[in-house]
């Protein structure tokens, strides 16, 4: 159902522009309902004090129901954070972007939680599994299959299809 | 972004709750009423679907009603449709309220279900199909196997016995079709393959047939020896039964010297060996170290055979215990002749042995007459095999004593093709040993000849070593202190 997904975004669309944005985040570009940028900040005392990032949410024709594909932009100069769940090809490994996604949620509430995700961090550090991630990472972060563990560094596993292409 | 937008309407006069008095309705009355009457969703002002974030007015609803529903205990609401759909976008998941938690119960149609349950019984049924017979071929193709594996076991056997016994014999009593075989028979001709590749038993592998051998042909040679026997019997007159003589020994009598004579090689080999070689074995030990503790039960069941090759291999496993043992331990000089694949290959060709070797004694009778006495070996042409005669008893067919007391006598006339291969076998294997022995005995020699090469002290400081006589630091020798 394409309409829903694109009712709803226009939807938001129209709360970010009449309501704005929350302080340290900011729409970038919003030309269709498939691809939006966003810069994000992290506000006040961090550990990424006066790093900007940029981050890209992509839609498929099953949002709400489906999950946006977020990630950091990392070409053009730009640089994902040294995070624990942020891999330096930046893909997030955050529980609202995989299985405790819901509708309920937003494209304003995914920025807002990772803004208190990059805030939170106690050291900056890349994951453990970090290189070897990135070497086999797909495209789309939906593609791999995140572990969501609370505290230590996340590992994935990359489903059965890209790793027969990668072998064959 | 969780709207809290409730509102309620006005609430409906209630003449039940107006004061008798006829006054106006204060406000505790309006109160009252409030708190009885409970919401539901069709009470609110402004709907909006939290899936799909549409908004609807109570009073300006849009062209195409859509159905609404409360599912939880917050105050999240949402199209039906909305949520049906995010139900079945995740089927492994248990719909509840991301916001509360609460988990949604679905109303299910009674008629639709139990229609589609008799589907899911039928697809079931036939998977519980589907899988037994996946599993029944797969039973049954192991069983092939097998069977497969028993039935080349027992072809083997049947082969080595009548290559071991002789043809006669074997096309009389057991003949070529198994099915003529009693289970006994079955049984012994599958284990024959591994008796003779088992190193415990030597000359005895077909001592178990010597006692086992039917006393009557199978019914299906009956028969035909009936019919040949007519046409015998018109040819030649009867002629008078031999009597039984003492020589050649029949078979029982020949299965107890074979037992007897495989045992006292069992006794009197090790001593021999050992008397070569010069050194002493070490006694067998018990049920300490494992190949020696299989191999020791082995003998207790299996006490016809021939126990040299076992008692090698206890004294492989042995050999740890043992240090105080000469120069070369025996083991070790075992380990290096005995090959395992040749004893394999040698226990299966036995029969074959067998009979070549009583083939060259038949050769060799042909010259010597002692020897053909000795061997109990009887020309065939000269006396020809006499049945007796069956056409003085009726009812032959199933007449036990008589098919007894005919098996007899013919086996006693056949010529006796075991004795002289069980002879030629048992040559072979003490040839056998005595060659294996030579050769144990030559890598003895070869390793104790064995010496390290001796070298100088070429590369050492002289100064380091104790020297008869020191050499001093103007580098020539001194005279040694007194």
């Amino acid at each position: 159902m394409a309409s829903i997904s694109a009712r709803r975004l226009s939807k938001e669309l129209m709360e970010i522009k009449n309501d704005g944005c929350p302080v340290g985040i900011n729409l970038i570009k919003a030309d269709d309902f498939s691809t939006w940028w966003f810069t994000i900040e992290v506000m006040g005392e961090s550990l990424y004090q006066n790093e900007q990032f940029t981050l890209q949410f992509r839609f498929d024709p099953q949002y709400p129901i489906s999950s946006p594909a977020v990630q950091f932009i990392v070409t053009e100069g730009k640089q994902a954070p040294v995070h624990p769940h942020v891999y330096s090809n930046g893909h997030i490994c955050a529980s609202i972007l995989g299985n405790e996604w819901s509708p309920v949620l937003s494209v304003i509430a995914v920025c807002v939680t990772l803004q208190s995700m990059l805030a939170s961090c106690k050291e900056k550090q890349r994951p453990i599994d970090n290189d070897r991630y990135v070497k086999h990472a797909p495209e789309n972060p939906k593609k791999t299959r995140f572990h969501y563990d609370g505290e230590c560094q996340c590992y994935r596993i990359i489903p059965i299809q890209d790793l027969t292409i990668r072998f064959l | 972004m969780c709207n809290s937008r409730v509102f309620f309407l006005s609430p409906m006069s209630n003449p039940a709750s107006t004061p008798a008095s006829g006054r106006r309705p204060t406000l505790d009355d309006l109160t009252n009423e409030f708190e009885r009457k409970i919401p539901t969703i069709n009470d609110l002002r402004m709907k909006e679907c939290y899936i799909c974030r549409d908004e609807e007015r109570y009073d300006d609803p849009p062209s195409k009603r859509r159905e609404w529903v409360h599912p939880c205990k917050c105050t999240l609401i949402a199209h039906q449709s909305c949520l049906k759909e995010l139900i079945s976008s995740r089927p492994t998941r248990r719909p509840q309220c991301p916001q509360c938690g609460y988990e949604y119960q679905t109303k299910r149609n009674f008629p639709l279900l139990a229609s589609s349950l008799l589907f899911q019984i039928g697809d079931t049924l036939f998977q519980a199909m589907g899988m037994s017979f996946v599993a029944t071929s797969a039973v049954g193709l192991g069983a092939f196997g097998v069977m497969s594996v028993v039935a080349v076991g027992t072809g083997y056997g049947a082969i080595a016995v009548r290559e071991y016994f002789g043809s006669p014999l074997f096309d009389l009593l057991l003949t070529d079709s198994p099915t003529n075989w009693s289970i006994g028979h079955h049984f012994f001709l599958f284990l024959t393959p591994l008796r003779l590749v088992s190193p415990l038993v030597n000359i005895g592998a077909f001592t178990p047939f010597f006692f086992l051998w039917p006393s009557l042909p199978p019914h299906s040679a009956r028969t035909q020896l009936v019919a040949e026997s007519q046409r015998i019997d018109a040819d030649f007159p009867s002629l008078p039964i031999t009597p039984k003589s003492s020589w050649p020994p029949s078979m029982r009598t020949f299965g107890c010297i074979m037992l007897g004579s495989s045992i006292l090689y069992n006794r009197l080999f090790p001593p021999f060996a050992e008397w070569v070689l010069g050194m002493k074995r070490p006694r067998p030990r018990g049920f300490l170290q494992g190949i020696s503790f299989r191999r020791e039960v082995r003998r207790q069941e299996r006490p016809d055979g021939v126990q040299e090759f076992e008692q090698e291999a206890i004294i492989q496993v042995g050999q740890e215990d043992n240090p105080e043992e000469s120069d070369t331990p025996y083991g070790n000089l075992d380990g290096v002749t005995q090959y395992p694949n040749i004893s394999l290959m040698i226990g299966l060709l036995k029969p074959f042995v067998a009979s070549g070797m009583g083939h060259l004694l038949y050769l060799g009778a042909q010259h010597s007459r002692v020897l053909r006495l000795v061997l109990g070996i009887r020309h065939p042409i000269d006396t020809p095999i006499l049945y007796s005669s069956p056409r003085f008893v009726p009812d032959l067919e199933d007449n036990v004593w008589y098919w007894r007391y005919f098996t007899e006598t013919t086996v006693q006339q056949m010529d006796p093709v075991w004795i002289r291969n069980s002879v030629g076998l048992g040559i072979f294997i003490v040839v056998k040993d005595c060659v294996h022995l030579f050769h144990i005995w030559l890598t003895r020699r070869e390793l104790a000849s064995r010496r390290l090469k001796n070298r100088d002290f070429s590369g050492v400081d002289p100064k380091e070593l104790d020297l008869i006589r020191p050499v001093g630091p103007t580098g020539t020798n001194e005279v040694p202190p007194a």
